[in-house]
């Protein structure tokens, strides 16, 4: 690439792939960070590397740098671009032609890009190790190309040397350095004996190594074996051997431009494609995971409520900052809470779920069921750490905040809470987002895990505080048990738990005028029901009654405990 | 770019040839004296082990930038500096060490904090000559579960402390080889320890049964059972199997200390024949659940863990008392006799399980708390000793702590006595030893001494039915696992007494009052 005008290739394939990472994927980095862990102690390390190489734990360490997701982004779109230029270099594809040797790059993002929520916790390091594997592969080569130059045997040693080195290090990733070194020998005729000897031992290796049973994996991405994150990889390593072998073969074709235009097509097209085909939902539930980790709860509100149709997890989400933000009797019902979208089988919401609606047990739970489905990660351990802190065991709280503090970036995090929680009180202040779901936290509640559903939840307590009474209200209204709610209001109002004389929240006065409706009047009679509210009851039941559809009735009036007791889906 | 290679080769040369130099531990020359006590992991202070245990690594949790210990055991020292604040002495040193002991080995400790050393009170190790037994088996789980997933079966060498997998679900999944697996309880005979026993289930689901030689595995399920085979117990000599056949459940609570309970919903006793490949019935009870059994060292008796409180909803779970009984095995006829009860735990409200008897046959360990037969993780469960001469039982209290003390076994000799507890920090279970002398006085027990000493520590795993064993398992994860891919399951036959009325049901003859089955001969597939 002699012509410096063509420098504009790198410097739009670099700004290109910082637009996908930064812009569109800055919060699935943060969450893939997230749903990992690295701890360089050896109980870790002997589950973080896989059968098949160590690379998995390099993988770990690095990707804790997506913490920061848009410097980490911009640090590796500019070495997966520096390292598609040294490819373009290493084969000599001068000119235009050296778009194809970023196509790989742009395989990688898309694979990035194309992770979705039954998937990351599998993909994400098979991912990252491999784009470690192509970058490793192109590198060796590079130096063993430089040796090469006038020492051929050398340069075809330090290859093999790599290979081998990367055998072990990266599964079998560690064939490409030689096989490419021999590719790119056969491509230009020269010196090929030589690597096609040692590219030949190392596959022997390789093989030596399978067989017996020392290196068991083929892959470093078990689980994920013809997914199609696997078959993105597999082409991005095609792509890299095909453009590093055929350089010359390509550059006699006389058709630069042609060849360019068609690469620059295929470079946006697999991002831009991969990036906008990506599950909305999912997104959303990324960019919560980061606002969360900030304590934003107001943000996470408005997310969900932007959504067409949130999941599970979203409705989960948006149910905690209800709560953290005193909204959840105001707005609970805002949205149809249970026609969720979208299905996340590990369900890895319910750790939070739980750890915020005060059963910290089931918050352990269920992280340590994440740990056994998905694995170790940061988020998980987080919520461990504070969920033994609110039962008041200390020793595992402290485990807990000692292992994240053996990550980079949660060590501040783990030594704030590590200094606050001698003091409840310093804690509280310090973490106020804790001192209401201590608040609202169950005791002595036993029960056989029948049903993980979120609002069945609250339905579990022996209620104790007003927090508990609005949860079991709210879950009697979730199950449209109009009935039960009638009866835990009287029960309320006769202990004088809490004072709901002077203003009811609107759900509640919707559902005493259902109540009336069904022949009940004792909580219309007994509580305060506003004639707006009284008004609106009557306006709904004539809309409905003219043939109205949810849609029309929600775009006439909004949303409200009324669309949902009428319209919601019946589980 | 050829300078840049010559330099990053020299860079490399260098580094590894001063890593290779190393530099021998010292002393600090200047030190203060402090009286405050070290806080280390494991607490070794103080602690009794047998001259056979890996060396007892630690990690010094005491704030402080470096440290160094200083062995002493009748004039051979031993100066060893904390690399990550973890005092690792090679197996040799350790050796030595023992060796020289004469029963104790001293410890001096310097820490080094903002570039001033201090010497702490030093501490001593008791080192015994009778031995432990050199392996020890045990599940590695999440203390909270409601799915397998990274378990597994591991066995520890306590004479050079180096785990191995049996069975490691992770190791076979990271291998592409099978997502999930569960399984427990790697048992071994006691007169033939080579016979060996793994519960699997997984690609294939039985029990893994390696006797004089020959490995194959057997689904016990059979006849009129309900459910397969769970805990199991060689007979110490003959070629039988107890085992419990259950229907296992978990309760969950929402704020409580004690976070779940485990408790059998149905559970009966039988008797697996390994030569004949047969089942036969022990204790099949309808208004009674029989669980947690262990063979008397002359395999005379079974004893076990009984109660009538049946569960019936989640609240009445603490109402569920075990008592201990034992039952009179005639190996000739493979007939039991009638229940005798050793301890009467629900007369007082409590609970009793996990029978366990000495080697010599002079004491019975068991577990009890206020309620349940698993109690691992009961805050209240503790370890009691019952003096089997006499019938009396008491709290082994320089084994308990605070916190569930639960799983319990004899070494051979019966001098060590393990036990799995969660004192540390209420959740996460960890292995301890205690020594038993001659006088039957339990002394302060010693934890499982790792390399590591930082991998229990950080460990999100518990420790699970932990066993002694003389011997090695015979296979590991990839052997066994192409073992259960490449051999069919051996269904065994149900031998089971049928009275005429129930001849085609194949229902089984108890007694009426103890629920002890009687046998006669037909075979049953």
């Amino acid at each position: 690439m002699e012509n410096k005008k063509l420098l504009f290739i790198p410097l739009l394939v670099f700004l290109e792939t910082l637009g996908v990472l930064v812009v569109h994927e800055s919060d699935l980095l943060f969450t893939m960070q997230n749903y990992s862990y690295y701890s360089s102690d050896e109980c870790f390390t002997l589950l973080a590397v896989e059968e098949g190489g160590q690379i998995s734990l390099i993988t770990r360490y690095l990707l804790q740098f997506f913490y920061h997701p848009k410097i980490a982004a911009i640090a590796l779109s500019l070495v997966l671009t520096l390292t598609g230029y040294a490819s373009a270099k290493l084969s000599k594809a001068e000119g235009y032609f050296s778009i194809l040797h970023y196509i790989p790059q742009s395989l990688f993002v898309a694979a990035i890009a194309l992770v979705d929520i039954q998937s990351i916790s599998f993909v994400t390091i098979p991912i990252f190790s491999a784009i470690i594997a192509y970058m490793l592969t192109i590198w060796s080569l590079v130096i063993a190309r430089a040796k090469s130059q006038d020492a051929p045997i050398i340069g075809a040693n330090i290859a093999f040397a790599a290979s081998i080195l990367m055998i072990w290090a990266c599964g079998i990733y560690g064939l490409l350095p030689i096989l490419c070194f021999a590719a790119t020998d056969a491509a230009t005729k020269q010196n090929k004996n030589i690597s096609y000897v040692l590219a030949a031992i190392v596959v022997a290796i390789f093989l030596i190594n399978v067989l017996g049973n020392n290196l068991r994996a083929l892959s470093p991405m078990p689980d994920t074996f013809f997914s199609l994150h696997f078959t993105i990889i597999v082409l991005a390593f095609v792509f890299m051997i095909v453009c590093l072998a055929t350089s010359t073969i390509i550059k006699t074709l006389n058709k630069e431009r042609i060849v360019f235009i068609a690469g620059m097509i295929l470079f946006l097209s697999i991002n831009l494609v991969a990036a906008f085909i990506s599950d909305n939902n999912f997104h959303t539930q990324c960019s919560i995971n980061r606002d969360l980790e900030s304590y934003d709860f107001k943000k996470i509100i408005e997310r969900v409520d932007e959504l067409e149709s949130p999941t599970e997890a979203n409705i989960a989400y948006r149910t905690i900052a209800l709560d953290q933000t005193g909204k959840l009797t105001k707005n609970l019902f805002q949205i149809t809470p249970n026609r969720a979208s979208g299905i996340d089988p590990y369900r890895r919401h319910l750790a939070d779920f739980c750890l915020y609606s005060g059963s910290s047990n089931d918050a352990l739970l269920h992280a340590m069921n994440n740990h056994l489905s998905l694995g170790y990660s940061f988020s998980n351990i987080k919520t461990m750490a504070i969920a033994y802190l609110l039962n008041g065991e200390i020793e595992s709280a402290k485990k807990m905040i000692k292992l994240l503090s053996q990550g980079i970036f949660y060590k501040d995090w783990a030594e704030q809470v590590s200094a606050a929680m001698k003091d409840p009180e310093v804690f509280f202040k310090k973490f106020p987002q804790y001192q209401k779901t201590k608040k609202g936290s169950f005791k002595n509640v036993v029960f056989i895990n029948e049903s993980d559903n979120i609002f069945e939840m609250y339905d579990r307590t022996i209620p104790q505080s007003p927090v508990h009474f609005e949860r079991l209200l709210l879950s009697k209204l979730y199950l449209r048990d109009i009935d039960a709610f009638s009866e835990w209001m009287l029960r309320m109002a006769s202990l004088g738990v809490k004072d709901y004389q002077k203003a009811m929240p609107e759900c509640f006065q919707e559902a005493a005028c259902l109540c009336a409706l069904k022949g009940n009047p004792v909580i219309i009679n007994n509580f305060p029901v506003t004639p707006q509210i009284r008004e609106r009851v009557q306006k709904f039941a004539k809309l409905k009654q003219d043939g109205n559809s949810e849609e029309e009735i929600a775009k006439k009036m909004g949303r409200s405990y009324l669309t949902y007791f009428f319209f919601a889906p019946i589980e | 770019m050829r300078k840049i290679v010559n330099s990053i080769f020299v860079f490399i040369f260098t580094l590894t040839m001063i890593s290779l130099s190393g530099c021998s531990d010292s002393l600090p020359d200047t030190y203060s004296i402090s009286s405050k006590a070290i806080d280390m992991y494991p607490d070794y202070q103080g602690v009794t082990v047998p001259c056979n245990i890996a060396p007892l690594n630690f990690a010094v949790l005491t704030e402080c930038d470096d440290a160094v210990a200083m062995f002493s055991a009748n004039g051979k020292k031993v100066i060893k500096r904390a690399q990550e604040k973890a005092i690792c002495l090679d197996k040799e040193e350790w050796q030595t060490l023992i060796s020289n002991s004469k029963g104790k080995i001293s410890v001096a400790l310097y820490l080094e904090k903002d570039s001033k050393w201090s010497q702490h009170p030093s501490f001593d190790i008791n080192v015994v000559n009778d031995s432990i037994d050199r392996f020890l088996t045990y599940r590695s789980i999440e203390p909270l579960y409601r799915q397998i997933g990274q378990m597994g079966v591991f066995q520890f060498d306590l004479e050079n402390g180096m785990e191995t997998d049996i069975l490691d679900a992770h190791k076979l999944k990271s291998a592409n080889k099978c997502d999930a697996f569960c399984m427990n309880c790697h048992t071994s005979q006691k007169a033939n320890p080579n016979n060996k026993l793994l519960h699997v289930r997984g690609v294939k689901s039985g029990m893994m049964i390696t006797y004089n030689g020959k490995t194959k595995i057997v689904d016990a399920k059979c006849g009129d059972m309900a459910n397969g085979a769970g805990y199991s117990q060689w007979h110490p000599k003959l070629p039988f199997i107890a085992f419990q056949s259950e229907t296992v459940r978990q309760h969950f609570t929402s704020g409580e200390s004690t976070k779940n309970y485990p408790f059998d919903i149905v559970s009966d006793l039988l008797l697996y024949d390994i030569e004949k490949n047969e089942v036969s019935n022990i204790l099949r009870t309808k208004n009674k659940v029989e669980t947690f059994m262990s063979w008397s060292p002359d395999g005379e008796y079974l004893y076990y863990a009984t109660t009538d409180s049946i569960y019936k909803s989640a609240k009445d779970v603490d109402k569920i008392h075990f008592d201990i009984a034992r039952i009179k095995f005639d190996a000739s006829t493979k007939t039991f006799g009638t229940p005798e009860i050793m301890v009467n735990a629900s007369k007082s409200d409590s609970s009793a399980s996990g029978a366990k008897i000495s080697p010599d046959g002079k004491y019975m360990l068991y577990r009890r708390a206020k309620y349940g037969s698993y109690m691992q993780t009961a805050k209240s469960a503790d370890i009691f000793i019952m003096d089997l001469r006499t019938r009396e039982s008491h709290a082994l209290n320089e084994i308990n702590s605070k916190d569930a003390d639960s799983f319990h076994d004899w070494s051979s000799n019966g001098r060590w006595i393990m036990v799995e507890s969660r004192r540390l920090d209420g959740n996460y279970a960890r292995v301890f030893f205690a020594y038993f002398d001659k006088n039957g006085v339990a002394h302060k027990p010693f934890q499982l001494p790792r390399q590591n000493p930082w991998y229990d520590y950080y460990s999100m795993k518990c420790y699970n039915c932990s066993e002694f064993s003389t011997t090695p398992a015979e296979k590991q994860s990839f052997e066994i696992f192409d073992f259960m891919e490449s051999n069919d399951i051996e269904k065994a036959s149900f031998v089971s007494t049928i009275d005429s009325a129930d001849a085609n049901s194949g229902a089984t003859k108890v007694d009426a009052q103890s629920g002890a089955s009687q046998l006669n001969k037909k075979t049953k597939k």
